[in-house]
Order: C-alpha cells, then structure tokens, then sequence
C-alpha cells in the first residue's frame, strides 16, 4: 500500500539543493586541493562554479523557507524542539542496536526527532558557511566577517570544517535513507511522492 | 619550556586533526615513539649563511632538543658543535673511514671553479685545505641519503646568482641524484626537514616530485592555496604595499613557487608574508634570485592573468537574476494566493446570501 507523502515543490527544490550540495563539494574540493583533485579544468573555473552553485542554493533555501513556513505550514514537522529530546534518544538506541536485531521502529510523526534535529541544524549551519562563502567571495564588503575570523586564512578554514561537517551529514542522510521498508523505499518516494505506508 | 612526549603526540595529532591536510606529524610522533637507534647525521655547510640552520634551530614542534636526542645523532655541524680543530673534523675522516650508515645534510651550495678553492673544511695531513667539493664528493658516495637543505643546496641560490664567480653548483650537479632529497627554500623550513629525517629514519626515502622535493610538502602552488586569491580572481590588486590586496603586480612570485607556506605559515603558524603585507619571494621557486632576470619586485611575466576565456555571465549576475525570479515567484504567489481566499471569501458571503 502507497501512500502519497511527498508534494511536488518540496521533491523539487529536494533534489535541486542536493545537486548544489553535490557540486558545491565537489568544486570546493577543488579549490581546496587544486593538485589532487583537479575535476573542473583551472581553479578559476572551479570557483566560478562554486558561486553559480552557491547563488542557486541560497535562493532554493529562500523558496524552500517560504514554502514551509507560509504555504504548506508543516515547519513544525520539521524543527526539533526540547520536547523531542526522549524521543530522539529512543531513536538513537533503535538505529545503533535495535535495527540490527530487528526491532519494531519506534513510531514518531511526519519525521522522526533525528530528522528534525538534521534538519533544523542544517539551516542554522548554513548561516556560518553563507557568511564565510560570502567573505571569501567579496572579501572587501564582507571585511567585517574577515576581521572576524582574524583573516582570509582562518575564513578558509572554517569554511572548509563546515564542509566536512555538511559531508559528513550528507553521507548519514544517505545511509539513514536506505532504512525505509526496502533499500530504496525513501529514494523512490523522494522522486515520486509515494512510499509505502507506515 | 621543554615538550614531553605526550605532549608533543598532543600537539601533533591536534595539529594534524586541525590542518586536515597531512598525517606526516603523526608519523613524526611514531618515530619518537619508536625510539630505536637514533640515526646519525653528518651536516656540513658550503656556501650559506647558516640561515637554513638557525631556522632548524627554532623549531618548536617538537623542539631541537628533542631531535637531537630522539631521532637523530649529530654527529657533526660546523656551528652548533663544541668542538674544535681536529677533534670536530676527525669526525669526517671517521666517517669516511667507517662502515657505519648516516644521513649527510648539506647546506649551501658547491663552488666547482678552480677546484673548489673558494670553500674549505679543515686540512689534511699534508696541510692542504681540502674543499667543501671533495668533502660532499666523498661523504655523499658513503652516505645512505643525502638532504640539500635550502635553496643554495638544491637550486644554486644566491652564491649562484651572475655572475657567479665562485662557479657555485647545486648538491645534484656534484652526486648521484637518486640519494639526494631537495628541501628547497630561504631558510628551509624546520617541519620538513624533521618531517624527512623522521620518514628517512622509519621508512626511507619519500615521495618525491619530479624536481626531487617530498610531495607531501611541495605538491602545492603557494597561489593555489592564497588567502588572498579571491583578489586574484576579480582582478583587484594591490598598488602599494599598503594594501590588503592580491600583490600579484607587486611581484608576488606565489604562482611559481611550490611550498606549504599558506597552509603551515611561518613562526608556529603565526604568520606568513601575504598576510603580512609582502609579496611571495619565490624563495623556494628554482628561478629564485634573478635567474630567470625577475628580481623580487619585479612583476612576473609568465603568470596567467585571472579569469575565464569567453565568459560572458558573471556569478552575481547570475544570482541576481535567480534571486529576483525567486523573489518575484514568492510574491506572485503570495499575492495568488490572497487574491484568491479573497475571491473564495466574496464567494461565500455571495452563496450564504443567496
């Protein structure tokens, strides 16, 4: 039995910030190890990349807020509040032992305490990345934030921390996703709405 | 202050972890720990101004002391030794004599005119001054690996430089390259030459370039790595010294020079030029000092001018235009929308008056 969970707009703009993320990495990457990981042909065309992608990525993040806060109102489904702190450690306990004995999942709303937590830190994350993209990116406007860090090289730094941290993320988001009813259940049901019904 | 051993394996795994670039310090700490033979090294210098040696002498991590004593075994250096007259250049001729295997450090260039007049260490039983030249000849034959610490010892350097009257030679041009090691730079910096003893010391000779450097320091363009490259990239240079710009125009010499300065910088990770207010010197770039006629303020002539052929959007051009269609999307459907319940609202009250 399907069940229709996921709306067009958000499997849209799902799938668009994923292939930025992606490409941010992967140009990032490149700017960050010219010599080893040189995909994008010349450092100036990897940066150039890098701020298209960057650009279509805060602008999705913009349609993305307006649509979960003033068109479909499902933000509460996905902020993490105090309250979700004994469910999420009931979360924890299933995926790091339970799910290996084949336990019943432990039943939440829309999305479990550990998505929310995901995705409420993500966008806050994403406030630290924005301004040290931006600070590397229009170093002059944006001097406030170098002074900040105390200059470029620390700017660079932090940026590329906060990557390793969206990458480690990303990759747990992508495990996590293979623990629906079959390996690819919550990939199928990103791509067409439908996933089968808890 | 004195490390411990904990402490530097501390540092080394936090330096390590913070960099994320390279896990040599954490190789550096397996061969304190290891703690077998110390390793003996013989370290003669040429033509140099014990500049590469001063700046060994100031590494903190760990601290000199703690490579004499733990990985190493100096045997001999013209500076820092106590010794004098026969007693130290004993020392070289033991050597030669022995069987025993050890690490030549070579510092400073080889002056080849005349025979090698120009540059002397010690007598032999004759009292003939023997040369710097027979000395690297012969100890570099004996020796199981040879260092060129610094530029002089690996390019020519300065004691190179026209006119060059001393005819002085790269430690390469006088032995067998495939034992020589090249850790170039003005002085050299102390964690390579710690970095390559140790890896000599645990697992012999490294990863090298073509030019004979280690990879795991000279693998990188200092520009590739530039703080100040987003500078560089919008074409926004500086014009003084003044300025917190790219100094691409004042002669920065970062996009020929292979060296790890942006990420390790200088004096514990204190500092380095750029963030100075100094241009690149190039002062481990083979063309260092004038040999490529491009002295150390002189604009380099080869260097790509920055940006991307044919390109006709720019980046915030282009998020600009998204950022409007964004914008003007959120607004068509705002205004949509009230319109509409407005609309539903008339609809209602129309129905329920009917």
């Amino acid at each position: 039995m399907k069940e229709y969970r996921h709306p067009l707009f958000p499997r849209l703009t799902h799938w668009l910030h994923a292939f930025c993320m992606i490409m941010l990495i992967l140009t990032g990457l490149h700017i960050h190890w010219p010599e080893w990981i040189p995909m994008f042909g010349s450092i100036s065309m990897a940066r150039y990349m890098h701020f298209i992608f960057a650009w279509l990525i805060i602008w999705c993040y913009a349609a993305r807020g307006y649509y979960y806060f003033f068109v479909s109102k499902k933000y509460r489904d996905i902020i993490f509040r105090i309250g979700d702190i004994p469910g999420f450690l009931t979360l924890m306990k299933y995926y790091l032992y339970g799910i290996f004995t084949h336990a019943p999942k432990p039943k939440f709303g829309k999305y479990n305490p550990g998505q929310k937590l995901a995705y409420s830190i993500w966008p806050i994350v994403f406030v630290p990345q924005f301004l040290t993209g931006f600070a590397l990116y229009e170093p002059e406007m944006f001097s406030v934030v170098v002074d900040w860090f105390s200059g470029l090289g620390y700017v660079r730094f932090w940026h590329f921390i906060l990557t390793i941290f969206y990458s480690i993320s990303l990759m747990a988001h992508l495990y996590l996703g293979t623990t629906g009813a079959t390996i690819f259940d919550y990939y199928i049901g990103m791509i067409t709405g439908y996933e089968e019904a808890k | 202050m004195r490390l411990t051993r904990r402490d530097f394996l501390k540092a080394a795994g936090g330096l390590g972890a913070a960099m994320l670039t390279s896990p040599f310090l954490t190789k550096v700490a397996e061969a304190l720990e290891k703690g077998n033979k110390n390793i003996p090294v013989i370290w003669i210098q040429g033509q140099t101004d014990a500049g590469c040696s001063e700046s060994i002498l100031n590494t903190v991590q760990p601290t000199v002391v703690d490579i004499v004593t733990d990985i190493i075994s100096l045997k001999f250096h013209q500076t820092v030794m106590a010794a004098s007259g026969h007693q130290c250049i004993d020392v070289l001729h033991e050597a030669l004599k022995s069987n025993e295997k050890f690490i030549l450090v070579v510092e400073g260039a080889v002056p080849v005119k005349d025979d090698g007049i120009y540059c002397t260490i010690g007598e032999d039983d004759t009292g003939k001054p023997i040369t710097f030249l027979k000395w690297v000849k012969d100890l570099g034959e004996k020796a199981m690996y040879v260092v060129a610490l610094g530029t002089c010892a690996t390019w020519g350097g300065i004691p190179a430089a026209e006119p060059n009257p001393t005819g002085a030679k790269p430690v390469t041009a006088i032995i067998d390259p495939k034992k020589v090691v090249n850790l170039p730079g003005c002085p050299a910096r102390p964690h390579h030459l710690v970095g390559l003893l140790a890896h000599l010391k645990l697992f012999g000779m490294p990863e090298l370039d073509s030019k004979r450097r280690p990879m795991v320091f000279f693998a990188r363009l200092i520009h590739d790595n530039c703080e100040m490259r987003p500078f560089f990239e919008k074409g926004d240079f500086a014009k003084t010294f003044a300025e917190k710009k790219c100094m691409y125009l004042l002669g920065c010499k970062g996009p020929i020079t292979y060296n790890d300065c942006p990420n390790y910088q200088w004096n514990s990770g204190l500092n380095w030029p750029i963030r100075g207010g100094s241009p690149c010197i190039g002062c481990a770039a083979e063309s260092f000092i004038g040999s490529t006629g491009n002295g150390i303020y002189m604009r380099l002539p080869e260097a790509k001018v920055p940006g991307i052929p044919g390109l006709k959007v720019k980046a915030d051009k282009f998020g600009t235009v998204v950022g409007a269609a964004t914008v003007g999307g959120i607004i068509a459907h705002a205004v949509g929308r009230a319109l509409s319940s407005k609309k539903k609202k008339e609809e209602n009250k129309e129905s329920k008056g009917e």
